[in-house]
């Protein structure tokens, strides 16, 4: 397929409007026509009905025109680079659901940098629903957060990677001289929890109701001080005198997706931050 | 033995499989019929402009690639691919070639999730390899397709997930056409099969380098 049929096509989506859509796209209403008849033969099948007084998208027309939108989003930015580029200070604002470490995205951040010097960065972090609040506000322009089940429509996301399951513990803990963490050794311990985190390790004969935080930091401080250990995701930050070690077989705590608001336009660095690390394996970051 | 021979031993085994092989030659056929090559960036056309992460996790630029002579740029299908794999090594052999008649070298993958790093370890590769994310550059270069059944689903039987790999679920695949560019960015000469299981000679490939002077 070719980028200008694809043009065609989303304008036709747009304005549902043989005639409005060749205005549009600057060219005459038969070459535009034709060019939607070569994709719709190369995707086999309409993808317009093509009506006296109305045109519409088909099912295949519906279903493929957010990907095509994407593919094209993809070959234009490159393009628009330049201009954009002196237009203004490129801005780039990344949010980091709470206690996801940085380290994960820092090389790239740093190859951002040397490809858009002087580019203004603004990492934050937040819980959660905020961050969401904050992509669709178009206040943050991407964020790495947890595939709940319960990201917005909204919200074009990718996956990175699972995180594994940590044992966070005072220096001198018997956990200390192993490599990894295993279950038994776990039954006796009491587990910080917190909410929405935490509760199943009793099924491993864990105590979780005495001691309960409410963020990876008042946990951490409740571990910090002999309370018990606490149980975290993989990446996030430990504490400065405090010691972490695998527990393999507590599997996945959650996973970690990289989130934008779908239809905007990128920013250069914005597409080169997604394209980054959507091309990376994060799971060697992970076994580490 | 040349990379036609090794790429012509690789269909014989898997034309083996009556249902691989009707695939195959029913999905050459389409792609024939829809004139897709018609449609894809040729020889004397300016190669798009490109911004793309590398497999060492750099943002590769065409400007870069170019700034110190012409360049090799083939398209590749994915990991996946067994042709694409010995297309990847028979360049690798001739990198030196590719060198010394002043070129470099790159390909270009659709596939994501760090797959780009894994092909260059398996092949111990010494250039770049690209990632298209979204096929932007496969769509600008006209050498994306998307991939007509009943071949969508003999690829996804045999357990390969474009969506999951390509990172969207727009069900495309690049013809695995190899450029040659001049400095000044310009096709100086391309070579593209709708046939996937057929790739230029490294040898040719050197042959339009060293044309270019």
């Amino acid at each position: 397929m070719e980028l200008h049929q694809v043009r065609y096509f989303l304008a036709l989506c747009r304005t549902l409007n043989f005639t409005r859509a060749a205005e549009a796209c600057n060219v005459t209403q038969p070459a535009l026509t034709r060019a939607i008849q070569r994709l719709e033969d190369e995707l086999g099948g309409p993808l317009l009905y093509r009506e006296r007084s109305l045109t519409q998208l088909t099912p295949l027309g519906r279903s493929m025109m957010p990907h095509l939108e994407t593919m094209v989003r993809a070959a234009e930015t490159v393009s628009q680079a330049a201009a954009d580029m002196r237009r203004q200070t490129p801005l780039l604002r990344l949010g980091l659901v709470d206690g996801l470490s940085a380290g994960l995205i820092a090389a790239s951040l740093a190859e951002l940098e040397r490809r858009f010097p002087g580019l203004e960065l603004h990492l934050q972090s937040d819980d959660q629903t905020m961050l969401i609040e904050s992509l669709l506000q178009g206040e943050t322009d991407a964020a790495l957060l947890v595939d709940d089940g319960n990201l917005p429509e909204r919200l074009d996301r990718w996956k990175l990677l699972h995180e594994g399951c940590r044992a966070v513990f005072p220096q001198g803990h018997a956990f200390e001289a192993e490599p990894c963490v295993k279950l038994p050794a776990l039954a006796t311990e009491t587990v910080v929890r917190g909410d929405g985190w935490g509760g199943e390790w009793d099924r491993f004969g864990c105590e979780t109701q005495r001691l309960r935080a409410a963020s990876w930091d008042q946990a951490q401080h409740m571990v910090a001080v002999g309370l018990g250990v606490a149980l975290l995701p993989r990446h996030v930050a430990v504490l400065p005198g405090l010691l972490a070690r695998p527990v393999p077989e507590a599997g996945d705590m959650r996973a970690v997706v990289l989130a934008a608001v779908n239809g905007r336009m990128y920013s250069p660095p914005l597409d080169g931050f997604l394209k980054l690390n959507r091309a990376k394996d994060f799971t060697a970051a992970t076994a580490a | 033995m040349t990379l036609r021979d090794k790429l012509d031993a690789q269909r014989d085994r898997s034309a083996v499989n009556p249902v691989w092989r009707a695939t195959y030659e029913a999905t050459v056929a389409e792609l024939r019929r829809t004139g897709f090559l018609d449609q894809a960036l040729r020889a004397g056309a300016r190669f798009p402009d490109f911004l793309l992460p590398s497999a060492a996790e750099r943002l590769v630029s065409l400007g870069d690639l170019l700034a110190r002579g012409p360049l090799v740029v083939t398209f590749i299908r994915g990991q996946w691919c067994p042709y694409c794999a010995l297309t990847l090594a028979a360049l690798e052999e001739s990198l030196p070639d590719i060198q010394a008649a002043g070129g470099r070298l790159a390909a270009i993958t659709p596939e994501t999730g760090g797959r780009a790093l894994a092909v260059t370890q398996r092949h111990g590769l010494h250039y770049d390899v690209l990632v298209d994310v979204d096929s932007g550059v496969g769509l600008s270069c006209g050498v994306v397709f998307h991939v007509p059944e009943p071949y969508r689903s003999s690829i996804a039987r045999a357990g390969i997930d474009l969506a999951d790999r390509q990172g969207n679920g727009g069900g495309l695949l690049p013809v695995p056409a190899v450029y040659v560019i001049d400095r000044a960015g310009l096709i100086a000469c391309d070579f593209m099969d709708v046939d996937f299981t057929r790739r230029p000679e490294p040898a040719d490939v050197i042959e339009a380098l060293r044309a270019l002077g």
